[in-house]
């Protein structure tokens, strides 16, 4: 790794100062384990590492029964799959960080490192050791991935997004003129691009309180069965009429089967509204396998991607509807 | 350029020079000599790098040495008690969970958090509990085994 200026700053405001002053050659760290992999390959060297662990506030798990919960970017996924508020009131995300990487990451990565993540794309980690011209993500200006492609063609990795996105979470952000939210829809731009700007961070994920009946599960496919990343990931998250259990709303989120974290709206929408019996379960299921937009790679191809999504789909429905 | 930082490895204080690029792996083995924590992949896919920080398996290899101040870190070597090996470390020996031994601390350092936070684990959960760890020779049988055995002795010993 080349070496770089490091900064331990104590609040928010000094680590945005540092960030505006660096303008972009400044690259935040908290729990260290996704940067250093790519620093250690020479994808990226930044002039100055800013570790933002240590300023207080930014690691809590906060609930209100109105304002739902309140979870600061720098918790860690450890924190998150053992805290008891979490499991009680939005298990799906207790489920979803606790089947990120290994117990030893769990450790230190945190909520905001997962959501911010880099690009995992097997061309982007490793070209630098093939001795070829960077890709998009790199600065440069091809795809490996995707011949042709005139822009990035990554899917992002974010392991915590889908249970996130199914409970209709904000992101909260620190700048330099203050704070502001984005909707975590509007957060992913594309692998390893988010809505955050050169000099913000990400302070807080916000929650709202979910309705009663609400019950929620988190299932991924990988090859190994931890470290790896989900050759596809699936959140399912419903809401029940207590009167007749029928399906009041429905959120679907699928990772690892298109360029960001994705809502399957037209799976969402063959739920809602019906009793959710095996073949309304199949029609989502089979729904959400034609919205995936996947790309194919060693993990598994296109096709077996859109499979997986239509089998964790209903598996993840299924157990839902038990949790609601 | 490179700054002083104290590091605390086994209940014993280190003055080191480090560059903020090294990591905690590096300085153990390189600057402290304490080479019992294993450096294998050195990209956090394996587990053979994993030591405690305040009790908390982590992987040193992506653990910068400068973050690790003010933490209690405990490596292999300061898992048994002078001669006397600590149960995990004795129950792999008896059960024949070491062959190459090159993930072996790793193993150690990750079943010994475990068990502390799980002292009558299941099979299942020490199967998960030592998932981030790779072992290429044995086949984690013994490995396995040997976690369950000494958890057992630990709680009998209690």
């Amino acid at each position: 790794m080349k070496t770089f200026e490091y900064f331990e700053p104590a609040t928010v405001s000094e680590a945005i100062s540092l960030l505006s002053k660096y303008k972009g050659r400044a690259k935040v760290i908290a729990g260290s384990t996704d940067l250093l992999v790519t620093m250690k390959r020479k994808i990226v060297s930044p002039e100055c590492l800013i570790n933002i662990k240590k300023i207080p506030h930014l690691t809590c798990v906060d609930y209100d029964e109105r304002e739902g919960f309140t979870i600061g970017a720098l918790t860690t996924l450890h924190a998150l799959e053992t805290s008891l508020p979490i499991k009680e009131k939005i298990n799906v995300l207790a489920q979803a960080a606790h089947q990120v990487a290994a117990r030893r990451i769990r450790s230190v990565a945190t909520i905001g490192g997962n959501l911010c993540q880099d690009s995992k794309c097997l061309y982007y980690t490793r070209i630098h050791s093939w001795g070829r011209a960077p890709c998009h993500r790199g600065g440069g200006d091809i795809c490996y991935a995707v011949k042709g492609a005139k822009s990035c063609q990554a899917m992002a990795t974010a392991e915590t997004a889908p249970a996130l996105l199914c409970l209709n979470a904000r992101a909260k952000i620190a700048g330099p003129t203050g704070e502001r939210h984005v909707a975590l829809e509007d957060f992913f731009i594309s692998a390893g691009v988010t809505a955050l700007q050169d000099d913000e961070i990400l302070s807080a994920i916000e929650i709202p309180n979910p309705p009663a009946h609400t019950g929620g599960v988190y299932l991924k496919h990988s090859l190994r069965g931890s470290i790896d990343f989900a050759i596809a990931g699936v959140a399912v998250v419903l809401t029940l009429e207590p009167r007749n259990g029928a399906c009041n709303d429905a959120r679907i989120s699928l990772l690892g089967v298109a360029r960001i974290p994705m809502r399957a709206r037209r799976a969402e929408g063959v739920l809602k509204g019906k009793t959710v019996v095996d073949n309304v379960i199949d029609q989502a299921a089979l729904a959400a396998s034609e919205e995936a937009r996947p790309l194919g790679d060693i993990f598994g191809s296109a096709a077996y991607r859109r499979k997986l999504v239509n089998v964790l789909v209903k598996m993840a429905t299924k157990e839902a509807l038990e949790g609601a | 350029m490179k700054q002083e930082i104290r590091l605390q490895v086994n209940g014993d204080f280190y003055d080191v020079f480090v560059k903020p690029s090294e990591t905690l792996l590096d300085v153990l083995r390189d600057k402290l000599g304490l080479m019992g924590t294993k450096k294998s992949c050195d990209v956090g896919d394996c587990g053979a790098c994993t030591v405690l920080l305040d009790g908390e398996p982590v992987t040193s290899c992506l653990t910068l040495a400068v973050s690790a101040r003010g933490k209690a870190i405990t490596t292999i070597e300061g898992v048994a008690e002078g001669q006397n090996l600590h149960p995990i470390q004795k129950a792999f020996v008896e059960h024949g969970a070491i062959q190459c031994g090159y993930c072996t601390p790793g193993m150690i350092m990750t079943a010994k958090a475990f068990l502390e936070e799980n002292p009558d684990p299941t099979e299942e959960g020490i199967k998960e509990a030592i998932s981030g760890n790779l072992c290429r020779c044995t086949g984690y049988v013994k490995i396995i085994e040997a976690i369950k055995a000494a958890a057992q002795i630990i709680q009998e010993e209690r």
